[in-house]
């Protein structure tokens, strides 16, 4: 009875602290969706109007379409290279440890600074079109930042390039718990490249890749950081994402009420792709 | 020995969790006082290239110096949202005391404390301006917008003139174009407004303006539309510059400091820009650029001039101080005034009229105006047919749009369907 209430006594500072600053702002967030609201004078409750307008709401959905853009590349392709590069890493000698870093630096940085650097890399006086120019690549200088097509494919571009490294070490992290015994049995049995891969190390990584895929949906479903100082969600609403939307309509716009609503909506869609993913890949690995 | 370890280890979470939550108060604590016991008012501001943080800096020294037992803390807002900086320190419980560009936040009832009488006494009557019954802004001073400014030696090797009338306008980008030279300059990316508001204000307010004098306050009752004529003609107008490859071919891509330096390294022949513009060449001393009115397309002699407002906070709990630096930069000491003007080309608008003495180009840019009626930017009036905010972020997303080829019919029926809806939800 006394180490239970021990336990209960350690568990309560993470449950308070949680409590406060997770669960109440969560409540909040739905209470202020249900009341049209500027954020500073009296609320007005308006039951589910804001749900309504949410799914109504031509911006928001261009919005919802560019960060679904963002995310179904940028979560493909930094857990494929992740784990590519993480086998490459794994397998390489001691020295190796000079990639794992420079791969990783750029997750370390702070996101604000590396979007103002690649802003002025991609900007049409910038050091892209600069080194294009100096190589008498005159035709290929672009765009960048200005044009919808070049614009959204900038920021997936830079999301991949911050974000690679943290799902590398991820990946590197699950490869490392895989025995090597067990490679040295399926050589033994005559398997190849491709059969240690497919036998051994991806249903020995499936925990591993579970935490980077979820991690990358829910990093890129709340992209806000990159698109705000690269782009401005421009040009017009071309890369807008939907935290970029919520932070609009509640600041800009004082429209505090409705951008709850969609932080709701958001909060569980994102709940919902998580719950999906982890029972998927629980699936996974019982069957692998 | 057990026992003592857990007792740390709770003690230890305990001060985590106070450390954590230390942040987490409602306002954070700019206090009524200061450590020496000063009256203190906290005032906020934001910085340009040419309004620095010196000039602040001056008027609150000059202020403290003259009034030593009243303290001034400048808060600074970040980004280029201004408006959304104001309300996100107003959410937080931190707004500060005294606000500059508090005409926006004004048309939200109860941010702005009431402006006594002895202070409104001290601005001209027709600067002044009210919301709902109350007056609850000053204006800090008059700003001219917008007019072309050029780069001399173009104009000068192709023999051009000032144009006057907008076909001469068109002539003189046409002539640039010829001659294989980029004939306009705007910003793009990171700075929305950059792209199309300049040239919406120098033509769009103007020619709404000219046929409905009191466009802001038919719109807000229903009578009229962004979607008329006259608005599409305008837009139309500026696509078709666009199309025919008058405007730098990399300008979305630049922010607006960026493309102003593209300007003036002589990437393109003219920028439409505000009075700001003026200040800085005249602050260079900087004699290679001219700035002429930009024509309005049909003819009218209007020019857009903006005032500005600061407000007291509702919250603030020495009023009375803040009302005072109010009066001391407004009214007591002209110099601090007269720099604040200056640094960026701006007007006073109290009645004893404060002025400095002009460059060349500034001198020019009023010049240009002096038969022209002033009127006041659609988005910008302040008072009780402001329009709803959000609205200026919307057209210049828009603008956007039109400059990258969007039908300009479409993006004019979405400022009607925004602005009800702002105006709706606000």
């Amino acid at each position: 009875m006394k180490k239970r209430n021990m336990s209960i006594g350690f568990a309560v500072p993470a449950f308070v602290i949680y409590t406060i600053l997770l669960v109440v702002p969560i409540l909040m967030a739905f209470y202020f969706s249900l009341n049209k609201w500027n954020g500073f004078n009296p609320m007005q409750f308006i039951g589910i109007e804001n749900y309504i307008n949410v799914f109504k709401d031509a911006r928001l959905g261009n919005a919802v379409v560019n960060t679904t853009v963002i995310s179904v590349v940028v979560v493909i392709a930094v857990n494929v290279l992740g784990l590519f590069l993480a086998m490459l890493v794994n397998t390489a000698s001691a020295k190796s440890n000079i990639f794992r870093t420079v791969f990783f630096i750029p997750f370390v940085l702070s996101t604000v600074a590396i979007s103002f650097v690649w802003k002025s890399i991609l900007s049409y006086n910038g050091v892209l079109n600069g080194i294009l120019i100096s190589l008498g690549q005159s035709d290929l200088i672009g765009n960048w930042l200005g044009k919808q097509g070049p614009a959204i494919i900038c920021i997936i571009l830079v999301e991949i390039w911050r974000t690679l490294g943290y799902h590398m070490m991820l990946y590197l992290a699950a490869l490392q718990t895989v025995p090597h015994e067990l490679y040295e049995a399926c050589t033994v049995d005559g398997g190849n490249r491709w059969n240690k891969f497919r036998n051994v190390t991806l249903p020995l990584i499936i925990p591993g890749m579970s935490v980077s895929f979820l991690m990358s949906i829910i990093n890129e479903l709340r992209m806000y950081d990159v698109v705000k100082i690269m782009t401005d969600g421009g040009p017009g609403y071309d890369t807008e994402t939907i935290v970029y939307n919520i932070v609009s309509q509640g600041f800009s716009n004082s429209m505090v009420g409705y951008s709850s609503a969609i932080s709701v909506v958001l909060f569980l869609a994102i709940g919902a792709i998580s719950i999906f993913i982890v029972t998927m890949m629980n699936k996974k690995e019982v069957e692998m | 020995m057990k026992k003592r370890r857990a007792l740390i280890a709770l003690a230890l979470s305990v001060c985590v969790i106070a450390s954590s939550l230390m942040g987490c108060g409602k306002k954070a604590d700019t206090g009524s006082t200061s450590d020496s016991g000063k009256t203190k008012i906290t005032f906020g501001v934001f910085e340009t290239d040419n309004i620095t943080s010196e000039v602040w800096q001056n008027m609150i020294d000059s202020f403290q110096k003259d009034h030593p037992d009243i303290e001034v803390e400048k808060v600074l807002a970040t980004g280029d949202d201004r408006q959304a900086f104001w309300k996100t320190m107003l959410s937080s419980g931190s707004f500060p005391d005294v606000v500059i560009e508090a005409e926006q936040l004004a048309t939200m009832d109860g941010i702005f404390t009431e402006v006594p009488q002895d202070v409104q006494d001290l601005f001209e009557d027709s600067t002044l301006c009210q919301y709902n019954g109350k007056c609850i802004t000053v204006p800090s001073f008059k700003q001219y917008k917008m007019q072309c400014y050029y780069n001399k030696s173009v104009f000068s090797e192709l023999n051009l003139q000032e144009p006057t009338t907008w076909d001469e306008f068109m002539n003189v980008c046409q002539t640039i174009k010829d001659a294989g030279k980029t004939p306009l300059m705007c910003g793009g990316t990171g700075d929305i407004w950059a792209t199309g508001e300049p040239f919406w204000i120098a033509e769009g307010d103007t020619a709404l303006l000219a046929k409905y004098p009191d466009f802001n306050k038919d719109l807000k009752d229903g009578s009229n539309k962004w979607n008329n004529d006259t608005t599409i003609d305008v837009l139309s107008k500026w696509q078709d510059m666009i199309n025919k490859g008058y405007y730098y071919d990399g300008a979305m891509s630049l922010s607006y400091s960026q493309a102003a330096e593209e300007f003036q390294k002589g990437t393109a022949a003219m920028m439409v820009d505000g009075s700001w513009a003026a200040a800085g060449f005249d602050a260079e001393k900087n004699e290679d650029f001219g700035v002429f009115a930009v024509p309005t397309m049909d003819g009218s002699k209007l020019t857009v001039a903006d005032c500005s407002y600061w407000g007291v906070s509702e919250t603030c709990e020495n009023k009375d101080a803040a009302f005072q630096f109010i009066k001391y930069v407004f009214d007591e000491n002209p110099d601090v005034y007269k720099e604040y003007l200056q640094s960026d080309g701006l007007y006073s608008t109290t009645k004893n009229a404060v002025t400095y003495e002009q460059g060349a180009v500034t001198t020019k840019f009023i010049d240009n105006i002096k038969d022209s009626e002033t009127v006041q930017e659609i988005v910008k009036l302040p008072g009780e047919n402001a329009a709803p905010s959000g609205m200026q972020s919307f057209m210049d997303k828009s603008f956007q749009n039109i400059f990258n080829g969007a039908d300009v019919k479409t993006e004019v029926e979405g400022w009607d369907t925004e602005y009800q809806r702002l105006l709706d939800a606000q």
